[in-house]
């Protein structure tokens, strides 16, 4: 085959993998944690996991199950530039049937629950006088700021832990 | 059954938007795997070609051209580019005159027949017309040699395309060969052109790959060759095909190469055996050749997936592959829309870049080869997302095509 060809074929498989890598990192691997997300297999979801995909993969775990919410001892973690700070803080966790415990970070968790009552309805309502930290409610739903003004902590979440 | 699993996916995936970018990847793994797999296929076909040695011994053909109301000049070319053939092979040209009425033919015919008084030249004239089918099963038993070539009257082939196309018969494998086709009007206008480029994507692309592993699923119409004596095995089940109670008329040159795989024999395509085709230039007769192929096309899968197995297994997931594939896009492309109107950032900053990527990519290959060809595939595409993809659903509620509608 001559040297063309070959440049030919060089082209055409990175075009390929271009966009095979493209489709399957953009769409994939977000699609691949939602379906982790109805895994019956117990996992705990991280900080650095929580991608807006998961709401939504939430969003359905709570549909579709029953969830108990209850005060607990949360271990934080959180990594600042290279140091690592551990906490243990009092959490507020979202217990599903089935699965492990699972802690609401995200003030966009609560935009869409604001668009179903009817859960909306299962949760307690956050007493603000009990943090120290400064907070903010959100059409009558509290949501704690994360003390580092990153990631909005919301239901379910202790005294603004970034975990 | 095909519209009711893709408007529950649609109506399911509207009110259950979380679950549409699973549905996606998965639309998105089985076209891209399949892509690759084609490229695969075509990557090993030009690396290590398929070489078949020359036929030997007293080696004959006969040449089967079936017509009806032909515009006599393409008749006439098409008879001397038969006649042209530099082979040492013997040879006729049996032609079907399959009813026309128009006379110039019959005059055409005649002379044709008159001015070439040494060539084994046999014309057959049908009174009324009968359909492609009854002019091949009708002179496949004349037919004197044991290679048969299948031409279409508007077609002319190369001085040597019929030597390069029986070369493949050296091997006993091999059932059927098809030739590679160019477009002899496409400097006539914009549809012209498009069809030029599809051709090439459509032969030396999809057919080339499908070649390599025995899996062509259609010999072309305008140029093959068959062995004689699978067409006289098949004969009778090719011409009483029927279909939701009513005889089959097109997709005679799909139902053909689905006889002789199911024989048990191989069918290749050559590439260099070429034949020159006239497309239609006119709007509403190319819609109603896509509405012929596209019926055929959902028919003849059907067949494959109803008899291809275990048999020709390749066959059989190629094509299955290739329905899925066809079932699941016509959500993909009703959430597009839905996508468009409900979240149109995420359309233009994804999907829209997705799509020209893929666009790009999968036909990568004409745009490197021809890139005068593959400027005009371009158009070709928003006409097929607009307009023939939707072509399908309207074949899908009526696969019956009631007439050839181009002839």
């Amino acid at each position: 085959m001559k040297i063309r060809k070959w440049v030919e074929w060089l082209v055409v498989f990175s075009l390929l993998g271009i966009i095979t890598v493209y489709t399957f990192f953009s769409i994939g691997v977000p699609s691949m944690r939602l379906v982790s997300a109805y895994s019956e297999e117990p996992r705990n979801f991280y900080y650095n996991n929580w991608m807006e995909i998961n709401l939504a993969g939430m969003l359905n775990l709570l549909y579709n199950n029953d969830f108990e919410i209850t005060k607990m001892n949360h271990t934080f973690n959180e990594i600042v530039g290279e140091y690592e700070f551990t906490r243990t803080e009092e959490a507020f966790v979202v217990n599903v049937t089935g699965f492990k415990d699972y802690s609401y970070r995200e003030c966009d968790v609560l935009r869409k629950l604001m668009e179903h009552p009817e859960i909306l309805a299962r949760f307690p309502e956050i007493d603000d006088e009990d943090s120290n930290i400064p907070m903010w409610r959100l059409n009558g739903v509290n949501c704690l700021h994360t003390q580092g003004g990153g990631i909005a902590t919301a239901l379910g979440i202790s005294s603004g832990g970034v975990s | 059954m095909f519209l009711l699993i893709n408007v529950g996916l649609f109506v399911f995936l509207l009110f259950n938007m979380e679950y549409w970018k699973t549905y996606f990847l998965t639309n998105a793994f089985l076209i891209l795997s399949y892509i690759w797999f084609n490229y695969i296929r075509l990557f090993a076909e030009e690396t290590k070609k398929q070489d078949f040695k020359p036929l030997k011994g007293d080696v004959g053909y006969s040449v089967i051209v079936p017509c009806k109301d032909e515009k006599p000049e393409l008749l006439r070319a098409c008879v001397r580019s038969i006649i042209n053939q530099t082979d040492s092979y013997k040879k006729e040209v049996i032609i079907i005159n399959d009813g026309s009425k128009n006379k110039d033919v019959i005059i055409e015919l005649k002379k044709i027949k008159n001015m070439n008084p040494n060539f084994d030249i046999t014309i057959i004239d049908l009174e009324e017309n009968r359909g492609k089918r009854f002019a091949h099963y009708s002179s496949f038993m004349m037919a004197k040699y044991d290679f048969v070539i299948s031409m279409d009257s508007d077609t002319s082939i190369g001085d040597d395309a019929i030597y390069k196309l029986l070369r493949p018969f050296s091997d006993r494998r091999i059932g059927a060969t098809t030739g590679n086709i160019l477009v002899k009007n496409e400097s006539i206008n914009l549809l012209t052109r498009m069809q030029a480029a599809l051709y090439w994507v459509g032969l030396s692309i999809h057919k080339k790959s499908q070649s390599r592993m025995d899996s062509i699923i259609c010999c072309s119409g305008c140029l093959s060759a068959y062995r004689k004596e699978i067409l006289l095995k098949v004969r009778d089940e090719y011409y009483n095909q029927i279909f939701l109670g009513k005889p089959c008329i097109a997709g005679e040159d799909r139902h053909l190469t689905n006889l002789v795989h199911l024989n048990g024999y191989r069918v290749v395509f050559v590439e260099d055996s070429i034949s020159y085709t006239e497309v239609p230039d006119k709007f509403s007769t190319y819609i109603k050749q896509q509405r012929r192929w596209k019926s055929s096309f959902y028919r003849e899968s059907l067949y494959i997936l109803a008899n291809f197995y275990p048999q020709s297994k390749r066959i059989f997931f190629e094509v299955l592959w290739i329905s899925v594939n066809n079932i699941l896009n016509l959500s993909m492309r009703l959430m597009a829309v839905v996508l468009l109107i409900s979240n149109i950032t995420y359309f233009i900053a994804v999907i829209l870049p997705a799509w020209l990527l893929y666009v790009i990519t999968v036909n990568s290959l004409i745009f490197l080869n021809e890139p005068k060809t593959a400027v005009w595939y371009i158009p070709y595409l928003f006409v097929y997302a607009f307009l023939l993809y939707f072509m399908n659903v309207y074949t899908i509620i009526n696969p019956v095509a009631k007439s050839w509608g181009t002839r």
